[in-house]
């Protein structure tokens, strides 16, 4: 059932799904050009991470088609340039510290959609620190989610880091598995990191569509 | 609640389609089970014999003077629809088909199954299987199954995806205490569901546990709305961890999510207890199907060091409450100086029955303490069959939820085990099997 295939959903469209589910994302431009370069970097400030906007490319990191820390013009232009010859699209985004969190889902064949929490950002594959609920959970069930979390310390403020508000973050979740059970097409998603700053922000966002239903 | 299941559980008529003498067979494996109470009418259908085991045969259901509650179809697969049409033809009430050879063996099969469900829904008659080793229900002496024997009666309602898994269960409770409300295998699943024998387990009187051994499920959130809604506590073993199938999936999230992860949040959500071997789950139902369950705070009283800091290490993710001033106050006279006045509880190996009185009705008594595991090691003093009693008469008294752990297997120590289990005390032989049926009453 799940042989058909998937394509990443390009960032403009991704936008919109979470705009509509109230998902907050960290400030983003879509850069395609010089002089769109200049305006985003106007508007954005320093420091800034920079990626490919592929529909290809899942693992961005992998492919150096991520560069964090750029912190001025002259970095940001060549960083462009050969961020250009991967992949004519390239997004600017404002580079923000907090604790580094991963909201995804999937549509599972026996359960149907399902949501995940978890720790680590990146190195989520290596802490494997994650929790799950079917989709949509109640907001206590996105609570309990971060209590089963092996490292759910870090949420608590850890050696005077910053606690991450934990009731925001099961809302998030919540919200999450609501995109997740209400857009059918979808059949993976990770918004990997979610960083805990001020407030949570989705800093890179992954969305696999079914090919097929796309054409619907 | 629809009596849709009834003829399964307490038939007056059961036929026996395929019923033979022949020794090894599963014809007449069911007819020695079915023949066990007396004052069933069992009929034999075998149309190459007069009679089978001394009991007068038909040579097909047409035949039979008499109503049919249920029919029980043990015959090569190629016969199945016929007899399934001749059952449609007398009304029976209920099939229970445990011929094989139909979905599992493929598309072929698997047409063929649908066309006797066809039959069958059409008439309006439920049955279990095909491709199932049928059913038992102890309190009415029902054992329409080729299990090796019966079943105890009791408060656990086992349904298990595995028939052979069944047999071993059965096997293996003459031992252990365990007992059941009735035990059925779905086999293919074609006409009764795991959710409509889940259904009934929920409106049975005699159920008070539900136990589930799950291979696979068709509609995930289908079986998780229905343990979700069930008020009656939900046990399940999922054996299956590996996930070859989804290595494609390419997103962090997709590698992540094998099923297993999944199928234990799905049962968190539910408010399902997940065991993870056959021990535990029947250990767990065990004292889900006698003791009421608890919020939180456990004390340990133990007669000895070690088996009572084992059991402090099991109940690690359970809160275990200090012991008060005036807990300690009332117990303290009857103790060894050297007592341990703490939780864990040491009374001190030389322990007479008094002090594991003392100790228990005071601790009982602390409100904040609300189940208690009694932990017994034999020593040339010890008193099982006293202890035992006093362990009784508090849980009755102060209406909490007790389990046992009397340690060793000698006879004196069986005499005591056998005491408190018929009132309703489990008992088990290793602190980690006591810790984890009190991890399961725990509404956590």
């Amino acid at each position: 059932m799940l042989k058909f295939s998937m394509s990443l959903l390009p960032y403009t469209e991704s936008r919109l799904l979470l705009e509509k589910y109230d998902l907050p994302i960290v400030a983003t431009r879509v850069v395609e050009n010089q002089q769109e370069l200049e305006e985003a970097l106007v508007e954005l400030g320093f420091p800034l991470v920079m990626k490919i906007d592929s529909e290809e490319v899942v693992h961005k990191t992998e492919q150096g088609g991520v560069r964090v820390g750029i912190g001025d013009r002259q970095e940001a232009e060549e960083v462009f340039q050969e961020l250009s010859e991967l992949h004519p699209r390239v997004l600017l985004q404002q580079q923000i510290e907090g604790e580094e969190i991963i909201i995804g889902g999937k549509r599972d064949e026996v359960f149907g959609p399902v949501v995940m929490a978890g720790l680590g950002g990146v190195l989520v594959e290596v802490y494997k620190d994650v929790a799950f609920r079917l989709a949509p959970p109640e907001k206590e069930q996105a609570r309990q989610m971060l209590e089963e979390l092996r490292g759910k310390k870090l949420l608590q403020g850890y050696r005077g880091r910053r606690p991450v508000n934990q009731d925001a973050l099961a809302e998030l979740i919540v919200k999450t598995g609501e995109l997740l059970h209400q857009e059918t097409r979808i059949q993976e998603l990770d918004f990997n990191p979610v960083i805990a700053a001020e407030e949570l922000l989705i800093c890179d966002v992954k969305i696999m569509v079914s090919q097929e239903n796309l054409n619907e | 609640m629809s009596n849709y299941m009834q003829q399964f559980f307490d038939p007056q008529t059961v036929a026996v389609i395929g019923a033979t003498d022949r020794r090894g067979s599963v014809g007449r494996g069911l007819m020695e089970n079915l023949l066990e109470n007396s004052d069933r009418r069992i009929i034999p259908v075998n149309p190459n014999h007069d009679e089978v085991l001394n009991v007068t045969a038909y040579p097909d259901v047409a035949s039979i003077p008499e109503e049919v509650d249920l029919a029980v179809i043990a015959i090569p697969q190629q016969l199945v629809k016929s007899a399934i049409e001749d059952c449609a033809g007398k009304k029976v009430k209920g099939v229970i088909i445990i011929s094989a050879g139909f979905g599992e063996t493929g598309p072929e099969g698997k047409e063929q199954e649908q066309e006797i469900k066809k039959i069958l829904d059409d008439n309006n008659i439920p049955f279990i299987g095909p491709n199932c080793l049928g059913i038992l229900r102890p309190a009415t002496g029902l054992n329409a199954s080729f299990a090796p024997g019966s079943a105890k009666p009791g408060g656990i309602a086992f349904i298990s995806q595995s028939g052979a898994f069944l047999d071993s269960i059965i096997d293996g409770n003459q031992q252990e205490n365990y007992g059941f409300s009735f035990l059925v295998s779905p086999g293919n699943a074609a006409g009764l569901q795991l959710s409509d024998y889940i259904n009934w387990a929920e409106q049975d009187a005699e159920t008070k546990v539900i136990a589930l051994y799950i291979e696979g499920l068709e509609n995930g959130r289908e079986f998780y709305e229905t343990i979700k809604s069930t008020t009656k506590p939900v046990a399940v073993l999922k054996p299956g961890k590996s996930e070859t199938a989804r290595k494609a999936i390419s997103s962090h999230t997709g590698s992540l999510a094998g099923q297993a992860p999944v199928f234990s949040a799905v049962l968190k959500q539910a408010g399902a207890i997940e065991a993870h071997s056959i021990q535990e789950l029947l250990d767990i139902s065990k004292a889900l199907s006698w003791q009421p369950r608890f919020d939180d705070g456990i004390a340990i009283i133990t007669n000895g060091g070690g088996a009572g800091v084992l059991a402090t290490d099991y109940l690690e993710t359970a809160k275990l409450p200090e012991l008060r001033p005036e807990t300690l106050k009332q117990m303290t006279d009857k103790m060894h100086p050297g007592y341990s006045a703490a939780n864990p509880l040491d009374i001190v190996g030389d322990a007479l029955p008094e002090r594991y009185q003392a100790a228990l009705e005071a601790v009982l008594g602390q409100d904040d303490i609300q189940a208690v595991v009694v932990i017994q090691t034999l020593q040339i003093m010890t008193d099982p069959q006293e202890n035992a009693k006093i362990i009784l008469q508090a849980a009755e008294r102060f209406r909490k939820p007790v389990v046992a752990c009397f340690m060793g297997a000698g006879p004196s120590t069986q005499e005591a085990v056998s005491l408190l289990e018929r009132g309703g005390i489990p008992n088990y032989s290793d602190p980690a099997r006591a810790a984890g049926a009190l991890l399961a009453l725990r509404r956590g």
